[in-house]
């Protein structure tokens, strides 16, 4: 009931210097925004990441020679080698380079009249990539490219969707002929539309990797991934794996010349960059919430003083020092509370933006909310106690003569 | 010691210090009000009226002598306590009305409620109960700066009735006010006196403390009785 008139005059008080209270409580505003952003931001992403690692099913690991004058790259028979171990589940070699494709008008029904020419993304990889990275896509037209076609160096292509749009734009090449380099190739899919971490399949032509190889002169894969049965103990599996590294590359190797990363490994070690990230964010809010904190200080040392006259009157007509303290305390706490709340409200808004922008899953994270909230009312509560004494301690006679 | 005053002064004194030089304000000052009774403190300015009125007013403390309001002793007691003792047994009407300029008049009226810890439904009734005492029932919704001086005087009686107090301690009551509207404030008080409130009035003018139905004089931190005050001026213009 006292609470409730007390509150009741703070917002007056407030509301009649509109102005000031919203540029004070900007300080608040910005700083639990920040926050709430960045930490609802960093969750979604880090989660992102984590179910899609998840979501491609089993463990990965990278195979990579990390010194290519003992070994240029590894040959279909020995990939062949490394998924017939046991625990692995299949190999994908991925070749990326640019080459000019060109588009002949007797070769096709695009949009060009002329022969058509530009610089693309050339990718050459396996069956397995499609059944791995683009597990969730599919197929949009035709057919994906088979072992058999990694097999003979078939030349085939399949158009990644971004790069269909720009080159066909709106019907099924499949059975034309492209050129890549001068070899023809001919058009047996398109890919739907990749979402993920990795879509760089979007924008490429995907040709098989042996086919990359020759006709493209793109070299051997010096490095591929290896996807590990779930079942499997993937530190044994990764032994075994070395194992096969060390003997493909001689007897004069040692450990420097090739690298294992486990994905595992990896997910640990983003894992610990978004913990450090956290944590360096959460100083740079504190900090942010200590400018603001400031702020609320003082304009209420500015409203003590000029409400002197005010404090001299309550205290003459019977207010105890507790209940005028409570009165600018109530006051600098109304202030940092709502700034923290549409801080919150602010921050989650941004998250929801760049979750459509980055492309992760947005999730309203209530502890979060209630933490800042919390932590606002916080700064409220310390940074309006020192004016708040001011105003509890004043001496009634000489404030009521002050007006 | 008389414990049918109302209130009881003995031997006050008051001293202001300024760093080292000390300024004696108040000089054993013993005087008391009895309960229903309308009692001015006239006296020039700078004689100490208001610091009486503070320590009567338990705003502050004197040095020495002892105060008592109904049989409690004022002296000693916890800031707390004498902030309890200012919302139930004090009501101040001030020279400068002193009402917040934000709320309503009904509001300002209802302010001494809010400590008192009175539920808002009654501080609302009789917060327009005193408002209807002083003939302002119809402005209760006006801002302080809608309403005239007087007006705005009569608010500030309202609530210094409204919590019911043993007393009213009014310093200039009218000093901000014309001659014809510190007369009509004068007319309240002395209705209210004849309704059975207690009245203790500061002023520095004769017209104004003859409304009250005991005069007493103030000069340099000394009370004299109207009949002292008497024999000391017609001494003073013997010489
Ligand atoms: N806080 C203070 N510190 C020092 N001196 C003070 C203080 N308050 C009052 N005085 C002095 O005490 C004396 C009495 O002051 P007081 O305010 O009681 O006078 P007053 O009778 O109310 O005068 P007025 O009619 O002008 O209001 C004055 O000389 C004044 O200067
Ligand atoms: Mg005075």
């Amino acid at each position: 009931m006292f609470f409730l008139s007390t509150i009741r005059m703070s917002f007056s008080n407030l509301r009649a210097n509109a102005m000031r209270t919203f540029l004070t409580m900007l300080g608040v505003i910005i700083g639990i925004t920040s926050i709430i952003a960045l930490l609802a931001i960093g969750q979604g992403v880090t989660d992102s990441v984590i179910d899609q690692l998840a979501g491609l099913g089993g463990n990965r690991a990278t195979v990579s020679i990390s010194d290519n004058t003992v070994k240029k790259g590894f040959t279909e028979g020995e990939l062949a080698q490394f998924a017939a171990l046991e625990g692995v589940e299949g190999v994908a070699p991925i070749l990326t380079s640019n080459r000019v494709i060109t588009l002949l008008p007797e070769q096709t029904n695009s949009k060009f009249d002329s022969a058509h020419s530009s610089g693309r993304r050339v990718m050459g990889v396996n069956d397995f990539y499609f059944s791995t990275y683009t597990k969730n896509a599919g197929m949009l037209y035709g057919r994906s490219i088979s072992a058999d076609d990694v097999h003979f160096r078939t030349n085939v292509c399949v158009l990644g969707y971004e790069l269909w749009q720009k080159l066909y734009g709106n019907y099924s090449p499949i059975g034309e002929t492209i050129l890549v380099q001068n070899t023809p190739c001919t058009i047996i899919g398109v890919m739907n539309q990749l979402v993920g971490i990795d879509v760089s399949g979007n924008n490429a032509i995907i040709v098989p990797y042996t086919t990359a190889s020759q006709a493209l002169e793109m070299g051997l894969p010096g490095s591929f991934d290896v996807v590990i049965g779930s079942s499997r103990n993937s530190d044994e599996v990764i032994e075994s794996i070395k194992n096969l590294c060390a003997k493909l590359l001689g007897s004069g190797s040692n450990r420097e010349m090739y690298s294992v990363v486990n994905q595992e490994e990896i997910l640990d070690m983003v894992l610990t960059i978004t913990d450090l990230v956290l944590g360096m964010l959460a100083g740079i809010a504190v900090i942010a919430l200590v400018v603001g904190g400031i702020g609320i200080m003082n304009m209420m040392l500015v409203t003590v003083s000029e409400r002197t006259a005010e404090i001299g009157l309550r205290k003459a007509l019977g207010a105890r020092p507790g209940v005028i303290l409570l009165q600018f305390l109530i006051e600098a706490i109304i202030i940092s509370l709502f700034g923290g709340i549409i801080g919150v409200a602010l921050g989650f808004g941004a998250s929801y933006v760049a979750s459509m922008l980055i492309g992760y899953t947005f999730k309203f994270n209530p502890l979060i909310a209630m933490l800042a909230l919390l932590f606002s009312l916080a700064v409220g509560a310390i940074f309006g106690l020192l004016p708040a004494r001011r105003a509890a301690k004043m001496n009634p006679i000489e404030a009521l003569r002050s007006s | 010691m008389q414990a049918t005053h109302l209130l009881d002064l003995q031997n006050v004194t008051k001293t202001y210090h300024m760093g080292d030089v000390e300024f004696p304000v108040l000089h054993g000052i013993t005087f008391s009000v009895d309960a229903g009774e309308f009692v001015s403190v006239l006296g020039p300015s700078g004689s100490g009226k208001s610091t009486l009125m503070n320590i009567i007013g338990c705003l502050d403390v004197a040095d020495d002598g002892t105060y008592t309001i109904g049989r409690r002793a004022v002296t000693g007691l916890s800031e707390r306590d004498m902030a309890k003792l200012r919302n139930r047994d004090i009501g101040f009407v001030f020279q400068s009305f002193q009402l917040l300029p934000r709320i309503s008049a009904l509001e300002n009226v209802m302010l001494p409620l809010i400590y008192a810890k009175v539920p808002r439904k009654q501080r609302i009734a009789r917060a327009m109960a005193e408002l209807a005492r002083v003939g302002l029932a119809d402005k209760a919704d006006n801002l302080p700066r809608q309403l005239s001086g007087g007006q705005q005087q009569r608010v500030a009686i309202a609530r210094a009735l409204v919590t019911r107090p043993r007393i009213i301690l009014a310093d200039e009551p009218t000093g901000a006010l014309d001659r014809t509207t510190g007369a009509q404030i004068m007319d309240i008080f002395r209705a209210l006196n004849e309704e059975g409130i207690t009245i203790v009035m500061i002023t520095h003018d004769h017209k104004v403390a003859s409304y009250a139905s005991r005069v007493v004089h103030i000069l340099d931190g000394r009370i004299y009785s109207a009949e002292e005050y008497a024999a000391l001026e017609s001494a003073e213009g013997g010489t």
